[in-house]
Order: structure tokens, then C-alpha cells, then sequence
């Protein structure tokens, strides 16, 4: 295989000398990646962001972040990557917790070469994992809900009738539309108000400047009340209504803080909080203590940022102090602070109120 | 209950009924400014979102914002978003919403 052809296998490790043993052992050992060396976790993120991974193997213990942090940020950005823990101070706590993340091994250090060897030849190819199949009767903003929360990297042609348009993602970001000579937020209104039609999806070469703005919710948002408006009544006109400013005074002193780096562990001695993380209004999980609940914390933090960056686009971030979310199974409190939000899980059945002081003062700085 | 009956609660300064698409289909007076009234219709179709993308319906959505709070609930007959402002905590525009859901039903 061709060494450009083959899927990276990033490695991070702030050990310098077992970064050199790896590469040096790999110019004359044959295994179906290409490695790249890195030494912290940022770097990692910056890595994946930009080149196609296929494995990554991770210290537990890196100079900006724990290997558990890395696996729970890789597998809700890039779920098909497989991860390999290494640890030189393995115990029975950190390997269950490394594999219940979903790592597909543990290697304890030292490990034979040989032994890493072996594991790599076994790893199933990236791209022969994932699902191939064909959706019907699915309408456009299904799709682009599909492409963006996949972190997709795709170019899609859409046929409707005679016309046809294309949509571009980069890295789940939907970045240009075009349809026929109507290009940007009207060639996507456009295309979106067929109402039948095919689609096909192609890899993504082309380099492309982006002509659609980033909130691609509010786009989605946008064009489903063009749509609307061209096909039912126009609402009732309000504008004759009694504007009342407010008098309250604003204070904006708590939620501008930056929350306290042990918070999580604040609110975990609470006791009646089942879970919490930190994560950035961009949609970046910072931290989480409910890693022994892998798919809790998968599902939350994905729910998180998408809360998150509903948030950030749809109202001036500084103004709004607090997010209370009850579905049947739980409750969750978000409480932006600063550029980040801190989420707070609770069973369904807590008055969560008369708790609500307590877990603001252990969020404070 | 009647959307107005919402306004009857102390510190509830409006109320406002959407459909599904996330249109304004009835709103009582003294609701606010139209800045509101838009922060809410775009509220409401955050919700729809959520909803769509969520591993589970939402049941309730509050917000507290610097001088008022929010809460969104789904109704059979639609999104009834009521505000208040700050003289109410959020525990208690939830039992408002309680008492106008139990009303409804």
C-alpha cells in the first residue's frame, strides 16, 4: 500500500524517547498506517481536524489532559476512529474506564513492539466501518441535520425535477450551496422548497470558499419560514402592540464568571446530582465526571453543545443566565458561565429549585 | 384555560401561543416588545430543533434571562410560551404553566 493511501494512525505521547522507538521501528516494520507523533492533546484535536485518522494511540497521561479526556472528545467528533490506550501506570479502575469509553485495547508500558504490531495489522480498516444503505422519502433538512451532526465532509448533488443544485460540508459545517446560476442562502431556499426529488453523496476534493453563514440551524430555520410563508396565511400583524422596555436593572456579574476549574467535583459531592460536564458555547466537551456512564456522557454532551450553539446563535450570549431542560428520564440545568456552559444532570423526580443556590455556589469561582 | 388566564398569575407579563412551524397563532397584550416577541419565535424554533435532534422529547424548555424568564411547554395545542419577570422564580412560572397545562387538559 502506498504510504499517502494509508490511514493515519496518530500517536500522542509526551515521552519523547518511545515517540522515536515507534518511528524508528516503523520504518522497517510493515503496518497498514501511517504514523504521525504528537505530544499533547491540542495538538492531537489540531491533527484530526485536518488530515483523515484512522487510529489513534493515546498516553493516558498527557502534559494538557487525561487520555479519557482525548477518548470522550475523539469518539463524539470522529466516532469511527479507534482508540488505543497506553498507560505506564495501568490499574484494573483506569483500563475498565478506557474500555468502556470504547477503546478497542489497553496496553500497559513497557509493551512489546511486536505485541503493537500484531494489534495494528488486526485493525479493521476506517473505511470499511459505518453503514451503507438508501433513505427514502427523507426531506432536505433531514439531510443537512444528518451531514452536520455527523462532522461530514462530503459534497452532495441534489436533482429536483429539471434543476439541480449542490451543498458542501466541511468537517460538518455546511459551507456553499449553488443551484444552477443562484448561488449562497438562495440557492439553498431554493432547492429547499422542492418538494421531491434525489440526491447523491460524493467525496469532498474541491477547495471551495464558503458562501453560507456558519449558523446553518438559522439558515434551516430561515428557509423552512420562507417555505412556510409561500404556502399558508400570513400571521396576524402585531405591530400595532405597546412597546414596554424593561425597567429591571441587569445584572450580568454571575454569568460572565468563568466557572471554577473543581466545580464538577463541587457538584458531585452534592449528592443529589447524577452527572455534570463543562463544555465550550462552541460545542467542545471540556470535562465530564460521569465517565462510567460513557453513553450518558456521549449523549449529554452531544445534547449540551447542541444547546449550546442553539444558544449562542439565537441570543445575545451575555443575557441569558440559566437553561432548564425536563425531559421523562431527567432534568438538566445549564448555567452559561462566561464562554462556557456547565450542564447538570438530575433524576426526573427532584424538585430541582431549592437545590438551584447550592449548585450555583459550587460552580462559582 | 384560555391564554389570557395565563396573564391572572402574578409577574406573568404575556403569554403567547405558536404552532408547530413555529408561527405566533394567538399572543395576549402587554406582551413586551417586538425584540421579545422574536427572541421567542426564535426560541420556539430552537425547540423544534432540539426536538428533532434530542434522544428524547423535551418536555420543558425555561430560560431566565437578565430581566425576565421563559418557559416553553408543549400543549395539545402547541407551543404556549409564557414570560414573566424576575418578581417569579423559575419554580414558580413552572407551577403557573402547571396550573395552565392542567386547565387545558
Amino acid at each position: 500500500m502506498a504510504e499517502q493511501s494509508k490511514p493515519i494512525l496518530l500517536v500522542v505521547d509526551d515521552d519523547t524517547a518511545i515517540n522515536e522507538t515507534l518511528a524508528e521501528h516503523w520504518k522497517t516494520s510493515q503496518i497498514p498506517f501511517s504514523p504521525l507523533f504528537v505530544e499533547t492533546a491540542e495538538e492531537a484535536l489540531k491533527v484530526m481536524s485536518q488530515k483523515p485518522v484512522g487510529v489513534l494511540l493515546t498516553d493516558l497521561h498527557l502534559p494538557d489532559a487525561t487520555g479519557l479526556f482525548i477518548m470522550s472528545e475523539v469518539n463524539r467528533r470522529y466516532p469511527l476512529v479507534k482508540i488505543i490506550m497506553m498507560t505506564a501506570k495501568p490499574t484494573e479502575e483506569t483500563k475498565a474506564k478506557a474500555l468502556a469509553l470504547g477503546a478497542v485495547d489497553f496496553l500497559a508500558k513497557p509493551f512489546k513492539l511486536d505485541q503493537l504490531d500484531q494489534l495494528m495489522r488486526g485493525m479493521p480498516a476506517r473505511e470499511s466501518t459505518g453503514f451503507t444503505g438508501v433513505m427514502k422519502s427523507i426531506c432536505l433538512a433531514d439531510l443537512v441535520q444528518l451531514k452536520c451532526s455527523s462532522f461530514a465532509q462530503v459534497k452532495i448533488v441534489l436533482k429536483g425535477g429539471n434543476q439541480e443544485g449542490v451543498l458542501f460540508w466541511n468537517k460538518g459545517v455546511m459551507t456553499f450551496a449553488k443551484c444552477g446560476d443562484v448561488k449562497g442562502p438562495d440557492a439553498f431556499y431554493k432547492m429547499f422548497n422542492w418538494t421531491r426529488g434525489t440526491f447523491e453523496e460524493f467525496p469532498y476534493t474541491e477547495t471551495i470558499a464558503p458562501n453560507l453563514p456558519p449558523n446553518w440551524e438559522g439558515l434551516l430555520l430561515e428557509a423552512a419560514q420562507k417555505k412556510d410563508e409561500n404556502t399558508i396565511p400570513t400571521d396576524t400583524d402585531f405591530s400595532d402592540i405597546e412597546i414596554e422596555p424593561s425597567s429591571q436593572t441587569p445584572d450580568l456579574k454571575e454569568h460572565e464568571q468563568p466557572p471554577a476549574e473543581d466545580c464538577l467535583f463541587k457538584l458531585a459531592d452534592l449528592g443529589y446530582v447524577s452527572g455534570s460536564l463543562m463544555c465550550t458555547r462552541s460545542g467542545s466537551l471540556r470535562s465530564s465526571n460521569i465517565a462510567d456512564k460513557p453513553n450518558q456522557a456521549a449523549a449529554l454532551s452531544a445534547f449540551l453543545t447542541q444547546q449550546g450553539q442553539c444558544l449562542a446563535q439565537l441570543i445575545d450570549e451575555k443575557s441569558v443566565q440559566k437553561v432548564f431542560v425536563r425531559t421523562a428520564s431527567k432534568q438538566t440545568v445549564v448555567y452559561p458561565r462566561g464562554q462556557v456552559l456547565v450542564g447538570v444532570v438530575m433524576p426526573s423526580d427532584l424538585d430541582v429549585w431549592p437545590v438551584d443556590d447550592a449548585m450555583k455556589a459550587a460552580i462559582k469561582k | 384555560m384560555a391564554l389570557q388566564d395565563y396573564c391572572n398569575f402574578q409577574g406573568v407579563r404575556g403569554a403567547v401561543l405558536f404552532n408547530d412551524r413555529g408561527h405566533i397563532v394567538e399572543r395576549t397584550a402587554g406582551f413586551g416588545s417586538d425584540d421579545v416577541v422574536s427572541d421567542i419565535t426564535r426560541l420556539i424554533a430552537s425547540v423544534q430543533v432540539v426536538y428533532q435532534r434530542g434522544n428524547e422529547p423535551i418536555q420543558d424548555l425555561a430560560f431566565e434571562f437578565d430581566s425576565q424568564q421563559i418557559w416553553i411547554t408543549s400543549t395539545p395545542k402547541g407551543f404556549v410560551a409564557v414570560i414573566t419577570d424576575k418578581t417569579l422564580s423559575l419554580a414558580q412560572v413552572q407551577s403557573v404553566v402547571i396550573a395552565g397545562n392542567a386547565a387545558n387538559s
